[in-house]
């Protein structure tokens, strides 16, 4: 969390919660909830046990479609690369899968899936976060230095050691980037399903505190969202960059 | 030269890109326990000629007679060290493939005799240039090998890494007796280290002259009048190479 806890930005939170409070003070609270309104619905809902109850919801989906995305995309990638036929036919269709608008795959999930709890969620995650693990290995795939892969065919490398020992540390940065971006976009993914077509987990939560005019609430699962967030991409990932990078000249 | 005593031959090797040929008819013998240096001007095909005989690289057409048992290793133009493991590992990575790996004693050898002994834990980016080399160099001795390639090792070093480099190749080879093809666009370098010296001229194609270096190694020095003599032939070569230069003398002078 070091990179991320400086002092400018605690300067700038100061800063953020001045603004609020000052702007709260003055406002409604269905328009804008105060600081302490926010902290008091926040506690309500951890009281309630709602909150662990979707954060959980929300966290299985997750975790459970964007393994999938990620064992799919380095699959994906391993196999365009290795065979051009594959990456001729395949390559366009990922293109155009990551530019369709996710709205558009939710809307047709719930077509297809109805307002399910767990596949319409899943679906969309999946779908948003496979091609950017996709395009990040096989980037790294093709930017591979082969320079070093020939020097270990020259001293009679097994394939297997040439695969532990220069593909993946090779691919490692890649992968974690991927990891990282992936996440993010998973995460609000899941959300996004769970507003539209679930009825359970944080983005549930989200759209009946929305539907109720719960503004406060609103707010608190949006301070939870972007806290889960923040820890893991500057704590989770940053120390697994750490550790790939650790042999990189910075 | 007895079959028993060759190393590696090459006979007839053709190779071409796409238009360009590169090497034409080219032969060529490596006797054990010598240094063979292949010494030509750049473009001349040297590093296509290392990579057919080191068999990174297939020929068009030709023969490359070599005894599969024999352990060969490598030394490329520049480093080709992995960045992600120490010095010691990265000995340590090739060393296994030829179950190698416990010599530890043999990697401190090299390591105290290439005076990165206090560097085997560091990781190649805070290697200099030199020290970098110096690494690729005695991983190749690491493994034990019959005869190595060396791919212009000292191409983009400094006069002092060089000679020690040199002086580092000529001890290890004198007292192991491995087999050393190395490959230079360097004169000087090819006469103070060869036995044998291949010179491949551009136009040809292939092996222009044959020169055998008998002095002893330890006392060669350039100054000698039959190394200077040998000098002087090689320069001569390599200026016919370039005699064209001549006729565009006048566009030099009316297009400047």
């Amino acid at each position: 969390m070091k990179n991320f806890i400086t002092k400018p930005f605690w300067i700038l939170l100061i800063i953020i919660f001045l603004i609020w409070e000052r702007g709260a003070a003055g406002l409604n609270s269905l328009i804008l909830p105060s600081i302490g309104e926010t902290y008091q619905a926040l506690k309500e809902i951890a009281v309630s046990g709602i909150l662990v109850e979707s954060f959980l919801i929300t966290f299985r989906r997750t975790v459970i479609a964007y393994g999938m995305a990620v064992i799919a995309g380095i699959i994906l990638a391993l196999l365009l690369h290795r065979f051009s036929l594959l990456q001729r036919t395949f390559r366009p269709l990922i293109t155009i899968i990551q530019s369709t608008p996710p709205v558009v795959w939710v809307s047709l999930a719930v077509v297809w899936f109805g307002v399910a709890d767990d596949l319409t969620p899943i679906f969309l995650i999946f779908i948003v976060s496979m091609p950017v693990i996709f395009v990040n290995i096989y980037q790294g795939l093709e930017e591979m230095n082969t320079d070093l892969i020939e020097m270990a065919r020259a001293y009679s490398t097994p394939r297997f050691r040439i695969l532990k020992e220069i593909y993946l540390p090779s691919l490692l940065p890649a992968l974690v980037s991927a990891l990282s971006v992936a996440f993010a976009f998973a995460w609000k993914s899941s959300v996004f399903a769970e507003f539209i077509a679930s009825s359970s987990g944080i983005g549930y939560q989200l759209s009946r505190a929305n539907s109720m005019l719960a503004t406060d609430r609103l707010f608190a699962w949006t301070i939870i969202l972007i806290l889960f967030m923040l820890f893991v991409e500057y704590y989770l990932l940053e120390k697994l960059k750490e550790h790939v990078s650790r042999w990189k000249n910075d | 030269m007895t079959e028993a005593n060759k190393v590696l031959e090459l006979k007839n090797i053709n190779k071409s890109f796409q238009s360009l040929k590169v090497l034409q008819n080219l032969n060529l013998e490596i006797k054990k326990g010598e240094i063979c240096c292949l010494l030509g001007p750049s473009g001349s095909g040297k590093t296509t000629l290392f990579r057919i005989a080191s068999g990174l690289e297939n020929a068009d057409s030709g023969q490359i007679i070599k005894n599969n048992k024999l352990r060969f290793a490598y030394v490329f133009q520049s480093p080709r060290l992995l960045p992600w493991k120490t010095a010691a590992e990265n000995l340590i990575f090739v060393q296994k493939n030829y179950g190698l790996e416990k010599e530890a004693e043999l990697r401190n050898l090299l390591f105290e005799l290439s005076g990165l002994a206090q560097f085997k834990d560091a990781y190649p980016h805070e290697f200099s240039g030199g020290m970098q080399q110096r690494l690729e160099l005695i991983r190749a001795f690491a493994v034990k090998p019959d005869l190595v390639f060396l791919d212009e090792p000292f191409k983009s070093l400094d006069m002092k890494t060089r000679v020690n480099l040199r002086k580092l190749i000529s001890v290890i080879q004198a007292e192991t007796g491995i087999t050393i093809f190395l490959i230079t666009h360097d004169p000087e370098e090819a006469l103070l280290l060869a036995d044998r010296i291949y010179i491949l001229a551009a136009e040809a194609k292939g092996i222009k002259k044959e020169i055998m270096v008998e002095q002893p190694r330890d006392s060669r020095e350039i100054a000698d009048p039959e190394l200077y003599r040998e000098l002087e032939n090689i320069m001569e070569i390599f200026t016919d190479l370039v005699s064209d230069i001549e006729y565009v003398r006048e566009d030099i002078k009316k297009l400047f």
